[in-house]
């Protein structure tokens, strides 16, 4: 646990050193979210379509989505795919600790140290704006939902780590770990927010481990869920958090085995 | 004549680079497809679900969508020298771009083309295709040359932007993201019709960034709309685009003026 802690801090200081880009980012994030929160104010006013959220709800998933952006599994850990075409790979492999648990420590800072910075920002400058475009959150599921939101994170690390463990047999870094994260980012409401999808869709879409990494706790945090319902999204994430854990450890373990690293 | 055969044999050599690593650039290009598939089944899902956008259907917004789309992909394809040129200046190369006895936008210009694009390009092309299968009744000549006028002007437009992007580049000497806002999200934002915006951003669309005079304006003709403008100002709108990448090609001029090398 100490070793893992301390992995975790370290990425994070690593990620801190770039403030400029995560301003940058916070300045897109802002600029897509006013725009997609506009697309949806016009959608609306025709009618409040087939979709299970209000409007004021969907421009609070939009700011709560562009605020948690980078928290999505785009792709593996990097330099583990370089490591594994130059053979740096071995030193990984050498440490005295569990490679899983090691790999699954830095993607967790990977997946949540960007969000310091860009979080509060987007989400103060969304609370502020006025009329329609303000943030509206359900503050009595405020603590709920952070827990929601930190077991999306931890979900997300989850599959960070299946990405990485699949490096050793791509190598390249490419193939499944280029569609994945395009796809799974639409699975998981990041291009749209689920609730707008039609009925059937969305309730399949929703017990899907994508879904538990962003549609779950942006839900609770918006209110669009009662306590009870809430419960059950909490309890969905961790089934699906225990089954990708272990499904990371499967991935990651086998491909250690079978890696052979030539010698140089 | 000499010009153009000199760019294409100096294009071609970096495409067969590329085309070099076969698998790779199959993956990068259906990768390219994909992402920007998952883009539009976005906005189709939202009309499944909300029916229609302020009197604009989902075919006619297809239109929309696919020429700004086609643009695109065809000027990130073109002008990718321009994308990349903050390494250029920073590692020195620029310095042999001054030596040599052709124009720097030219060299750099034909320096790179960035084949994976055409993923978009493909994408874009089929978009427009199915919007304007949705047409009442087919194309007259007229409104075709009108169209293939608009693809054109949209992809002057995108390269002027990159332009302006890599003459910023002479003064920070590192690229800025503030103008990714510019491209990714202005082609968000024309990807739906103008109306739906505040006037501010419907204006800053029209005359200063005029994305929309090369997709919104033809397409609201093309399909009856009611406009502030009298219906023959959509032939003249094509040109905002020429206006556009002339104003980058000054903003290149005075940034080589005032290049300093880095003495590397």
């Amino acid at each position: 646990m100490r070793a893992f802690l301390a992995l975790a801090r370290t990425a994070l200081r690593q990620q801190m050193q770039y403030r400029s880009a995560a301003l940058a980012g916070v300045a897109t994030q802002l600029a897509f979210g006013f725009l997609y929160a506009s697309v949806y104010q016009a959608f609306y006013a025709g009618g409040s379509g087939q979709g299970d959220l209000t409007l004021a709800q969907t421009v609070g998933y939009v700011w709560l989505s562009q605020g948690t952006y980078r928290m999505m599994p785009w792709s593996g850990l990097r330099d583990i795919d370089a490591m594994m075409r130059d053979g740096r790979i071995a030193f990984e492999l050498v440490r005295p600790r569990d490679l899983f648990s090691m790999w699954y420590g830095r993607a967790m800072s990977l997946r949540t140290a960007p969000l310091l910075i860009n979080l509060p920002l987007v989400l103060l400058a969304a609370l502020l704006l006025p009329g329609d475009f303000r943030l509206r959150l359900a503050l009595p599921m405020l603590p709920l939902g952070a827990l929601s939101l930190l077991l999306g994170m931890l979900v997300s690390a989850a599959m960070t780590t299946i990405l990485t463990g699949t490096y050793f047999w791509t190598v390249s870094g490419q193939g499944i770990n280029r569609f994945l994260p395009m796809i799974g980012s639409f699975l998981a409401g990041n291009i749209l927010p689920l609730g707008l999808l039609p009925a059937g869709l969305r309730e399949a879409l929703r017990l899907l481990p994508f879904a538990s990494m962003l549609d779950a706790p942006l839900r609770i945090l918006i209110g669009a869920v009662d306590v009870g319902a809430a419960l059950q999204v909490v309890g969905l994430q961790l089934f699906w958090l225990v089954v990708l854990a272990a499904l990371g450890r499967a991935v990651v373990g086998a491909g250690a085995r079978k890696c052979m690293v030539q010698g140089g | 004549m000499q010009a153009i055969r000199t760019y294409f044999v100096l294009a071609l050599s970096d495409v067969r680079s590329q085309m070099q690593y076969r698998a790779s650039f199959a993956m990068q290009t259906l990768g390219n497809f994909l992402a920007s598939c998952v883009d539009f089944l976005g906005i189709a899902a939202l009309f499944s679900s909300f029916g229609a956008l302020q009197g604009w259907s989902l075919y006619e917004v297809a239109v929309l969508y696919g020429i700004v789309n086609l643009s695109f992909a065809l000027a990130e394809g073109i002008g990718r020298g321009f994308d990349e040129f903050a390494r250029t200046i920073r590692e020195g190369n620029f310095d042999r771009v001054l030596l040599r006895p052709r124009g720097t936008l030219f060299q750099v210009l034909a320096s790179r083309m960035e084949i994976s694009r055409v993923g978009r390009l493909l994408q874009g092309a089929a978009v427009l295709a199915l919007g304007l299968a949705g047409l009442p009744e087919p194309l007259g000549l007229g409104q075709g040359l009108l169209l293939a006028a608009c693809v054109i002007g949209g992809t002057m437009l995108f390269l002027g932007v990159l332009f302006l992007q890599a003459a910023a580049c002479f003064w920070t000497l590192e690229s800025l993201e503030v103008f990714n806002i510019l491209t990714y999200g202005g082609l968000q934002a024309v990807a739906y019709p103008l109306d739906i915006y505040q006037a501010w951003l419907r204006n800053f669309l029209l005359y200063v960034v005029p994305l929309g005079c090369l997709n919104y304006l033809p397409s609201a003709v093309l399909f009856g709309k009611d406009l502030p403008f009298p219906a023959w100002s959509a032939y003249l709108a094509p040109l905002a685009g020429a206006a556009f990448l002339a104003l980058g090609a000054l903003a290149w001029r005075a940034g080589v003026r005032h290049y300093r090398s880095s003495g590397s």
